[in-house]
């Protein structure tokens, strides 16, 4: 059984990874990675994702010359797709936000358990849905709405980590019982 | 020819799909864009630089950028120096080989 403590230092001590080794992600580490974005939270459990796993080295080639916001080279990717016919018979619109929070609640899973298995993870938004579709060979229907990067982290990490010059304290984030102030820090 | 025709192909398609994503980002991602390109370029074309000095310095950028990227949310006044010096070392390299065609 899972402790608190193990929980929330997983939580804590993940970071994005962007540059990888050339090792191999184990198949069975992957279905692991998978199953635990099987199990995310979703709204209304309506499952309106598909996973793409990419393993082959030249597919990460082609999504990776599409994708400005992957730097390194992951040894294998899942992509969260949104698939919009299935949002559709279900009534949703296409502008329901709840669509993306799922990709999101999937991602997050993913990259905790990348972490637990002592993976790299990272994920990208910047790149062209339309690109990714064609190399992908995605219906209509299908669009990449994530992709999350997976592989052993490489030894340099040449970007190093994004750090705020100010940190973002728990004070910054959360109001409690009733929001205090009408102007966003940003615009003040 | 410095970089093949592939290498050429894959900018070319990072330039644009990431003139598309842009369409959609925060602005500080303009540069931090522009920059990555530019570092992919010097990391395929360096090797097969004939000029030293030229060499030197597009393996130099090549290696900097990264980390300057890193940190341009911690210490934006110091990346904002980096790419000032970086312009700077190139217009230099551009005078000193007009200079040399001269």
């Amino acid at each position: 059984m899972i402790t608190l403590p193990d929980c929330l230092e997983c939580i804590k001590t993940r970071r994005v990874t962007r540059y990888f080794s050339d090792a191999a992600v184990p198949q069975e580490v992957f279905v692991k990675i998978l199953e635990a974005g099987r199990w995310a939270p979703i709204a209304g459990n309506r499952r309106i994702q598909h996973f793409l796993a990419v393993q082959n080295r030249e597919t990460i080639t082609l999504i990776r010359a599409v994708s400005p916001g992957m730097f390194g080279h992951p040894a294998a990717l899942a992509i969260i797709c949104i698939d919009w016919a299935k949002l559709e018979s279900l009534g949703c619109k296409r502008h329901n936000h709840g669509v993306y929070i799922d990709v999101g609640t999937a991602a997050e899973n993913m990259m905790l358990a990348g972490h637990a298995l002592g993976l790299g993870t990272g994920p990208v938004t910047s790149f062209s849905t339309a690109a990714v579709s064609t190399i992908l060979g995605l219906p209509e229907w299908l669009t990449p709405a994530m992709i999350v990067c997976i592989g052993y982290p490489a030894k340099a990490q040449p970007m190093g980590r994004n750090v705020p010059a100010k940190p973002t304290l728990l004070k910054d984030l959360v109001s409690w019982e009733q929001f205090v102030g009408t102007v966003s820090k940003e615009t003040a | 020819m410095l970089v093949s025709e592939d290498e050429v192909l894959e900018l070319v398609a990072f330039l644009v799909t990431a003139a598309r994503c842009l369409m959609d980002e925060p602005v500080d991602y303009g540069p931090m864009r522009l920059l990555s390109g530019a570092e992919r370029l010097c990391m395929q074309a360096a090797p097969r630089v004939e000029d030293a000095q030229t060499r030197a310095l597009l393996e130099q950028l090549a290696r900097n950028i990264p980390p300057h990227l890193g940190r341009r949310n911690g210490d934006p006044d110091g990346y904002l120096r980096f790419v000032d010096e970086s312009c700077r070392m190139i217009a230099s390299e551009l005078l000193r080989r007009a200079e040399r065609r001269r």
